[in-house]
């Protein structure tokens, strides 16, 4: 059988495992529940009502100040622009933790700007949610806005058409069509948001579908409540997706823009935009920097630890997460519905279902202790999967359009067009897909505080421990650490990248 | 073979006896039990002196997720000793059918209001208090009533799911206002700040200026009198009474070293371990005449508030809903 196949199958094979022993494991959660009709309460409609509305104003927040960051970036390519881009990736995919722990310095009782009532509560969560989101929407509508045809730009030249009437005959229809989908993304990113409402929720009020969840198996010992918010939960990040629909905004790599000679330096205007932008997005971090600095260094004796390892589960994880990705892009007709919906299925169930059921039935199993490690790698692989699938999935259908006739032409074997085709295609975008997954399980919280046997620890557990008895200082300190060593693997992920257009 | 076989049977015997040596007497309990600060080290020093054996405390966030965690693991769970529920929450181990009898006499233990039970070892108590700084706060009120009704001070509680505290409140709440807590619950929520997992954040807010008070107990004016020598923080007293909270322990049916298990409640009512309870973990000692700090002799005694904990048991999901709707009102 041909090998592309096996590994696409295996891939398969192992996501559809996953959900079917997840569901098993909820199934024999030793929690009774309680009848159907007492979880329709007032309160399942305010969650729900939360849940959007957080969303909803998450997404749109976000959304509205970036259309004019957009605009003024996309007015023309100017010197040193994919620094900016990889910046406000960078902004996307740091640990969400961090956003909180800023958020606090900036706006907490004891922060540069405190707040007139509380950080907690629904401003908290709406001021993490875009220090997360907005970015992000800036780099996809200022993208999308790059495409402009370079002869419209020209004839808006030669017409002699104002600024005004540029944005209105060029500019505002691209940004109309694109608006919408992006809206719709960050919204379902900020409906299944788990760390930033858990900690900055403050109370049965401000409780998202996901969050929940968590609460009735932690909490309540309810199985079954977890089920029913996990349901609705689903059904309503699949009414998002569809709507949605088959836009290809998912996709975390920048346009790569080789540097042209002839690029001008940034405009006045693209000036003001970068330098805000820049401040804005900065000072959170600067914040927690000022924060750490406050008091010496500590070095508590666990650190040593869960530096190790965080970083064992990252390099597994990130491992685990490009292959299961490149199995899902090896086999051409992967490219089925079915297998759409496998990709997207973990994002659509929540990621705290998955676990504990994975992690009960190891219980039950007795192999709670043993399950550890494998549980945390797999389900951040998980996790990371959907946002490398896109890139790699690209690279890998352009080199076998490309290059397909060739290799047939040529004679290569299968591992001599493995080598000499598709390995110098691929390895930069693997590399960065590498990097990429690495960092977003460094950061992960949620599964390792579930999963975790009592004398786990790893570097974000250390600081949401150091919060939790809200020693800020130190939660502060070791999370400059942690931002530093994201910091690091990115700018490897930048380097590969560099190396692959040279 | 004939050589092989003793040597063999010698070499499993040893590894079995090394291994019973080896296997500590594992304790599951919330975590400020076991910080530097807590009763825990204290305790583990003086149980490994006494039985020669080795002890490791775990720490999980609080009393109710400690209950939740042992309903998940059932018997297969890696525990000895279940330390740090409270006398709400025993109806509800009880039904897990996961302790054993402890077979101690407990009748000379004082204890905030009549109790005694066959499984569960009471060693320390406490009543709730709303705790506040005095400094800053001159108009608390003298009434649960009036702190609900007739108040602007802003609050910190902790989450009745997870927390015993926070759990503590809730009962009280029920047992002063009854079929209209859930009127009482809206009205405070309009002045709470936030509500945390766990007793120890909430304290830490208060303490930080995020809230004028914070539900703690009667007795921690005297940590701060003790160990910060100021009379700065003061636990209001309330007229309807003050809920009571016994902390208990058990020994675990799963347990491989049952006696041990025994013996380590036993320990935990002797005057060595009461004598360090009311230091560290600022609750009152159940055996009379255990050393208290001198900060003790100006505490409050006031009146006290139960359920039993089968009623807690029957109600506790309908209480918590109650809360959990009206609060989010």
């Amino acid at each position: 059988m041909n090998l592309s196949l096996v590994l696409a199958r295996l891939g398969t094979g192992a996501l559809l495992l996953t959900l079917l022993l997840a569901l098993a494991g909820m199934a024999l959660h030793p929690g009774q529940g309680y009848g159907w009709s007492s979880y329709f309460d007032a309160w399942l409609w305010q969650i729900i009502r939360f849940s959007v509305l957080q969303a909803a104003l998450s997404a749109l927040l976000s959304v509205v100040l970036a259309l004019p960051f957009a605009w003024a970036l996309a007015q023309r390519p100017f010197r040193g622009q994919w620094l900016l881009a990889g910046f406000l990736n960078l902004a996307f995919v740091l640990p969400v933790l961090a956003v909180v722990l800023g958020i606090v310095a900036l706006f907490g009782r004891q922060g540069w700007w405190p707040l007139e009532t509380t950080v907690y509560g629904l401003p908290g969560i709406l001021l993490a949610h875009v220090a997360l989101n907005w970015p992000f929407a800036v780099r996809l509508l200022w993208d999308r806005l790059s495409q402009v045809p370079l002869h419209h730009r020209r004839l808006a030249t030669v017409l002699g058409l104002s600024t005004l009437q540029r944005l209105h005959r060029i500019e505002w229809p691209i940004l109309k069509t694109a608006t919408g989908p992006v809206f719709v993304l960050i919204a379902l990113l900020c409906f299944s948001s788990f760390t930033v409402v858990l900690t900055l929720g403050g109370g049965p009020a401000n409780t998202n579908l996901e969050v929940a969840v968590y609460q009735a198996l932690k909490y309540d010992f309810d199985a079954r409540g977890a089920a029913l918010y996990a349901a609705f939960h689903g059904a309503l990040a699949l009414g998002l997706m569809a709507l949605l629909g088959h836009n290809k905004v998912w996709s975390m790599e920048t346009v790569a823009q080789p540097a042209r000679s002839g690029m001008k330096r940034a405009s006045a205007l693209q000036r003001v935009a970068i330098i805000t932008l820049l401040l804005t997005l900065l000072a959170p971090y600067l914040a927690l920097i000022q924060r750490a600095l406050r008091a010496d260094w500590q070095w508590p004796g666990q650190l040593n630890e869960a530096l190790l390892t965080s970083l064992g589960i990252a390099s597994f994880s990130a491992l685990v997460a490009v292959l299961l990705a490149l199995s899902r892009c090896v086999s051409v007709q992967s490219a089925r519905r079915r297998s759409l919906w496998l990709d997207f299925g973990v994002l659509v169930m929540p990621a705290m279902v998955l676990t504990t059921g994975l992690f009960l039935l190891c219980l039950r199993l007795g192999w709670a202790r043993q399950s550890t490690w494998p549980l945390i790698i797999w389900i951040n692989a998980l996790m990371a999967m959907p946002l490398i699938l896109q890139p790699i999935k690209a690279r890998t259908a352009a080199a076998r359009n490309q290059y397909q006739r060739l290799t047939r032409v040529l004679g290569l074997s299968r591992w001599g067009a493995v080598r000499f085709v598709y390995w110098p295609v691929l390895w930069p975008v693997l590399t960065w897909a590498l990097a990429l997954s690495a960092v977003l399980s460094l950061g992960d919280m949620g599964v390792a505080a579930l999963v975790g046997q009592l004398d786990f620890v790893t570097l974000p557990l250390m600081i949401f421990r150091a919060m939790g008895s809200y020693q800020m200082t130190l939660a502060a300190q070791l999370m400059v650490g942690l931002l530093a060593l994201c910091a690091l693997l990115l700018g490897l992920a930048e380097w590969a990248r560099g190396r692959g257009h040279a | 073979m004939m050589i092989v076989k003793p040597a063999a049977a010698t070499a499993s015997l040893m590894t079995l006896a090394l291994a019973a040596h080896a296997e500590p007497l594992t304790v599951y309990t919330y975590e400020s039990f076991v910080s530097e600060w807590g009763p825990g080290p204290q305790i583990e020093a003086g149980f490994e002196a006494e039985c020669g054996c080795d002890v490791e405390f775990i720490g999980l966030e609080d009393g109710v997720a400690l209950l939740n965690r042992l309903r998940l693991e059932g018997s297969s769970s890696q525990a000895d000793i279940l330390l740090g529920i409270d006398d709400a929450l025993i109806a509800e181990a009880r039904a897990l059918n996961l302790t054993l009898p402890h077979g101690l006499d407990t009748s000379h233990l004082s204890l905030p209001y009549d109790w005694q039970d066959a499984e569960f070892v009471p060693y320390d108590y406490g009543h709730f208090a709303f705790v506040y700084d005095q400094t800053r706060v001159d108009n608390m009120p003298t009434s649960l009533e009036e702190l609900v009704y007739d108040s602007d001070l802003s609050v910190i509680y902790q989450d009745p799911r997870v927390s015993t505290p926070g759990q503590g409140l809730m009962l009280w709440m029920k047992s002063v206002f009854g079929d209209d807590a859930d009127d009482a619950w809206t009205t405070l929520q309009e002045r709470v700040v936030t509500v945390t997992p766990g007793w120890s954040e909430a304290y830490a807010l208060f303490q930080e200026g995020e809230s004028d008070v914070v539900l703690s107990y009667t007795t921690s004016p005297a940590y701060h009198m003790t160990f910060e020598d100021t009379d700065q923080y003061q636990a209001a007293e309330f007229s309807e009474g003050h809920y009571a909270q016994i902390e208990v322990a058990a020994a675990l049916a799963s347990s491989d070293q049952p006696e041990r298990a025994r013996e380590f409640l036993a320990f935990l009512i002797s005057k060595t371990a009461q004598d360090v309870m009311a230091g560290t973990n600022w609750m009152w000692p159940v055996l009379d005449g255990a050393e208290t700090p001198e900060a003790y002799d100006s505490m409050a005694r006031p009146e006290t508030l139960y359920f039993d904990s089968e009623t807690v048991a029957e109600n506790r999901r309908n209480w918590i809903r109650e809360w959990r709707t009206a609060a989010s009102q």
